[in-house]
């Protein structure tokens, strides 16, 4: 294979590829910050793509697809938010649920939605916007400076994030209920409303990223269209210690290696191809064995909060 | 147990622990019956058509529990992980593996007759072991959190998965494995293969030494507050890594009789596929108690046949199973947190009185 | 839980903290008997929602079907499937057959066809049927041959009214396990033809000789489907370069995209065609953000040229010869193992309309070609194994 002919669009792939990562992987953030632990991004992904795809086909447009498949999102994520936050249930518990439930009602939705009438199978799709002079780049003009504007809102949002924790006060006061939701109690913060702020974020942004799938990556809504991106992101938190910018390396180099897998799969046609798809994964796995650290998390994640309890 | 040493406050409690699944599942068919309606379909049609298409005669029930029997394997294996605290969402990737792995080993091998069962079933256990304890050894080595490096070794054996049924052992160049011989397979008890009875004989054994035993009771503790364990001396980290591997082996073990028990006896696209966060759903309802995880299997076996029958029956999409499920789940979650809630005030506020006592006696 | 147990963290000797675990384990612990009331009562109250409702429920199930039965010269059809009938590829196809068929079979009905059907369900669909003792039980494609050995086996001798019908199968080296084809049939379309047509119009519409092909799994139908493509695509023009993917799912389009701009840019591939339902989908956005005017797809199998789809250029369309099974319940021919054969004589295998794209002179290129590929002059057998080995 001529490596630095197939580049530029590995490099494509990576940018497209690591968009719904990156905007589930954001929300999970706020959400790990403020000590929730959400699994069900993967879930809540499958709602915001359907839901983005059927409203945006209905209405036929996209960007209320957008906002509503949010909407839905945040919905879906306030289930979690009540079974964590107010009846302090099991958070991975809680977040396995939803994976299953989400699904299967979006699944049921499409159903409803396109039965046997095969007209409304194809939704719109976003147009790409090229930047330009910056398009025109050799190798990463078109991976980076010709996208959707979605995918632009979503990397503008990475030192928006970046931004907020460091210098909002908003910001420090999710940090301090990750850390210690007692103390922050003390300090007269809301820590109960903290965590459904959290949740909203995660909420919209999960379902943002599923959306896009639908909206910029593909214009049809098929079951298990997230094919785990949700868990990935989930990954890329950790490797990306919690942070913004921590979080766009990690989901680009996610992106890169599912490039990679794709290049490798077109070049190698003959080859048992199953090992390349395998590339991806297996990468998540070592580049958490290398730079994934428990100690660098939010102190109080995962732990349930009793207000009571000081 | 202590048991007469309850009080009544407490017995009410358990008693509440048992009614939550209940509760949760009824209110799941409700809602079902209510989503059905609205499609214009009669639930209560819909229902009997479950019923009936599930355990209806004796071979559907054998059906039924052919179908909860690799379940009740992925059920337990989460069970017994997560009483050891350990989150094991790599069920399913232990199960295919151990599928693999007997595979392997009756087809690669061509043994037969019941050298090759007595193989096969043993190369699954030890696969899922092996997929179990890589998540382990990553822990805690790492650190690394579990329920992400199994999901991702979930991936990782479905991939490897598809090399053993359209490279290693195809069946013509066919997307699915060879079958594995007559003779190797797992024999007919009552019209179910024996694994089902492997699979009650298991759950009860499990029961035993998590409860009944002093290395279960290590676990549990564990699970409960590793932390205090340490401090008393148990082993923690060989403890866990022990849950891991077998937790996995149960799994594997349960793509090994899968695949020598069920037809088409073959490995093939879609081979245990969701059976491991099933598994995590069934543990979860079970409250992780081994046994109620068996009957628990049981439902969702009857779901899935059933709900087979009642989606062709009365003409609905298959999604209202899956919703009913996810809802029986939720509902479970929620319960159990809300049932628990008061408990815990309680005992803090108990907590809080000997503490103001400690303090007075103090003063 | 794991609350109360952090809550006791701060315990203190370590005889207390153990003592405190003992007793929340034993709090939280449920013992054998109320386990298994637990799990009866679940259960217990599935059935007794079932009950309720089995008096009205079985007599109007048991109705319908002793009413078919009796009621003279009426079928039934249902159809089960791995994917969704709107999956704008494999199911669709199979589902727009059945559709089809039941339009000139007025005696026939259709049930909700089975949509999503997973591996370790597929035996216990087919049963559903067989139980409603549904005339013909459709399974659209070879995994459920292996999956049904046994449901056919039991309805052989218990619901002699059901029939199978599995398309996409070789009853010669697919179904050896089978202890009885005789409510069995399938279908196998020429797939030399349909893979013979797409090369036609991919030689013809190929500016740079370069082509791709995206399958969802290695059947021995995608292999041959390939070979031929790209044979004929060679006896246009031989210096014409195939890539192929076959193992790409059926539901990933962000793969399909993501090969297809692969090959647009290290290959040149200026025409696709695909085997994959969504995955095509994700192929034909790669090739429009190439250039609509210059990057072609040949869509399968069904019909779907048109405004809202701007790369399409044409379709090769499979029909299921679901009629042709019909006919024969109907006159209790149907049966033994038998293979239908959809060929362009019997309509089984064909092309669908042109888009603008398509100048008049291509198109009559096409048509001479069709001719030949019918009459079996076009390509030889040998020229399509040929490709073949190479794979």
């Amino acid at each position: 294979m001529d490596f630095m002919t197939a580049l530029p669009t590995i490099l494509k792939a990576m940018t497209m590829g690591a968009v719904p990562i990156l905007l589930a992987a954001l929300g999970e953030v706020f959400s790990e910050r403020a000590g929730l632990v959400n699994i069900g991004l993967e879930g809540i992904m499958a709602i915001g793509a359907f839901v983005g795809f059927a409203v945006g086909k209905m209405t036929g447009n996209l960007w209320l697809g957008l906002l509503v498949g949010m909407l839905a999102g945040i919905l879906i994520n306030m289930l979690y938010a009540f079974c964590t936050v107010t009846l302090c249930a099991d958070q991975v518990v809680t977040g396995m649920a939803i994976n299953i439930l989400a699904p299967a009602v979006a699944l049921f939705g499409y159903n409803l939605f396109v039965g046997s009438n095969s007209a409304n199978a194809t939704g719109g799709q976003m147009a790409s916007v090229a930047i330009p002079g910056l398009a025109d780049i050799p190798f990463i003009g078109n991976a980076f400076f010709n996208q959707t504007l979605l995918a632009y809102l979503a990397f503008i949002l990475v030192p928006l994030v970046r931004y907020f924790f460091r210098h909002f006060r908003g910001g420090l006061s999710f940090r301090s209920v990750g850390e210690n939701p007692h103390a922050a109690e003390t300090l007269g913060i809301d820590v109960v409303r903290v965590k459904y702020a959290s949740c909203i974020v995660c909420g919209a942004l999960a379902a943002a990223g599923g959306a896009f799938l639908t909206l910029c990556y593909t214009p049809i809504y098929t079951d298990g269209i997230v094919m785990g991106r949700g868990f990935i992101a989930l990954a890329t938190v950790i490797f990306g210690r919690w942070s913004a910018l921590g979080v766009l390396g990690a989901s680009l180099l996610f992106g890169f290696f599912d490039g990679l897998n794709v290049a490798l799969q077109a070049q190698f046609q003959a080859a048992p191809v199953m090992f390349f798809k395998m590339i991806p994964y297996i990468f998540t796995i070592v580049a958490l064995i290398f730079f994934g650290s428990k100690h660098a998390g939010p102190k109080a994640n995962g732990q349930p909060y009793f207000r009571e309890q000081r | 147990m202590a048991k007469k040493a309850l009080s009544p406050e407490e017995r009410g409690e358990r008693r509440m622990m048992v009614l939550t699944p209940v509760v949760a599942v009824l209110l799941a068919l409700i809602i079902g019956a209510i989503v059905i309606a609205c499609l214009g379909k009669n639930p209560l049609e819909g229902y009997a058509a479950m019923i009936q298409g599930s355990l209806g005669d004796a071979a559907k029930l054998s059906k039924t529990l052919e179908r909860a029997c690799p379940l009740v394997f992925t059920g337990l294996a989460a069970s017994f992980a997560y009483k050891c605290g350990v989150f094991n969402l790599g069920g399913e990737g232990q199960f295919i593996m151990g599928g693999c792995a007997t595979a392997a080993c009756v087809l690669g091998l061509g043994l037969e007759g019941p050298a090759g069962l007595a193989l096969g079933l043993l190369a699954g256990i030890v696969a899922g072991a092996v997929w179990g304890l890589l998540p382990g050894v990553m822990k805690i080595t790492r650190g690394l959190n579990e329920m992400i490096t199994t999901i991702m070794l979930n991936y990782v054996a479905m991939y490897f998965m598809e090399y053993i049924y359209k490279n290693a052992y195809t069946d013509n160049g066919l997307p699915k494995t060879i079958a594995i011989p007559q003779s190797s397979r797992l024999p007919e008890v009552l019209g179910t293969h024996v694994g089902v009875i492997m699979a009650i004989a298991l759950g009860v054994f499990i029961w035993y030494v998590i409860f009944r035993t002093s290395f279960g009771f290590k676990i549990r503790a564990v699970g409960m507050n590793p932390i205090a364990s340490r401090v008393n001396g148990f082993p923690v980290r060989r403890l866990v890594l022990l849950a891991f591997i077998i937790s996995g082996a149960m799994a594997g073990l349960g793509g090994a009789v899968e695949l020598l028990g069920k037809t088409p006896y073959r490995l093939a696209a879609g081979f245990g596929s969701g059976f491991g966060f099933d598994g995590v759903a069934i543990a979860l309802i079970a409250q992780l108690n081994p046994i109620a995880a068996i009957l628990v299997a049981f439902l969702f076996g009857v779901l899935s046949t059933g709900g087979t029958m009642m989606q062709s029956v009365i003409g609905v999409p298959t999604a209202i199973v899956e919703i009913i499920r996810g809802l029986i789940i939720i509902f479970a979650v929620a319960g159990m947190a809300a049932v628990k809630l008061p408990k815990i005030k309680a005992y803090v506020a108990a907590r809080q009185d000997a503490r103001a006592k400690k303090a007075e006696v103090n003063a | 839980m794991r609350g109360a147990a952090c809550a006791s963290r701060n315990g203190g000797k370590k005889g207390h903290i153990m003592s405190e675990i003992k007793k929340s384990l034993s709090a939280a612990m449920l013992d054998r008997r109320q386990a298994i009331g637990l799990g009866l009562g679940s259960v217990g109250a599935l059935a007794l929602a079932g009950c309720g409702g089995s008096s009205s429920g079985s007599s109007s199930s048991g109705n319908s079907s002793s009413g078919a039965g009796s009621e003279e010269g009426s079928y039934k059809v249902a159809m089960i499937m791995s994917g969704i009938i709107t999956d704008g590829g494999w199911d669709q196809g199979h589902y727009e057959s059945l559709k089809n068929a039941l339009a000139s079979h007025g005696k026939w009905q259709m049930l909700e066809p089975k949509e999503n059907t997973a591996d370790a369900d597929a035996a216990t669909a087919a049963q559903t049927y067989v139980d409603q003792d549904v005339d013909l039980i459709i399974g659209n494609g070879n995994q459920f041959a292996s999956d049904w050995a046994e449901v056919v086996a039991d309805a052989a001798d218990s619901h002699p009214k059901v029939h199978f019908l599995i398309t996409n199968t070789d009853p010669t080296s697919e179904m050896t396990d089978y202890e009885t084809l005789g409510p069995v049939e399938t279908v196998l379309p020429d797939f030399k033809q349909t893979g013979a047509l797409a090369g036609v119009v991919a030689g013809l519409m190929s500016k740079t000789k370069s082509i791709g092909f995206i399958g969802g799994m290695k059947l021995p139908s995608t292999l041959i489907k390939y070979s031929a493509y790209l044979a004929a695509a060679r006896k246009i023009d031989p210096s014409i370069q195939g890539q192929y993917n076959f193992e790409a799912g059926f539901t990933d389009a962000s793969l399909g995209t993501n090969l297809t701009q692969q090959w647009i840019a290290s290959n040149n591939v200026d025409v696709m065609w695909g085997d994959a339902s969504a995955v095509d989908n994700g192929a034909r956005q790669a090739l429009e953000a190439a250039g609509a005017d210059t990057h072609f797809d040949i869509a399968q199998p069904i019909d779907i040229a048109g405004d809202d789809q701007p790369t399409v250029v044409t379709s090769t369309i499979t029909d299921w010869m679901i009629g042709q099974a019909m006919d024969e319940i109907e006159a209790g021919t149907f049966g033994d193992g038998k293979t239908i054969t959809g060929d362009m004589d019997n309509g089984g295998v064909s092309l669908g309309k042109f888009s603008a794209k398509v100048s008049q002179e291509v198109q009559d290129k096409i048509k001479e070609y069709s001719d030949e590929i019918k009459a079996g002059t076009f390509i030889t057998d040998d020229e399509v194994d040929a490709v073949k080995s190479t794979l």
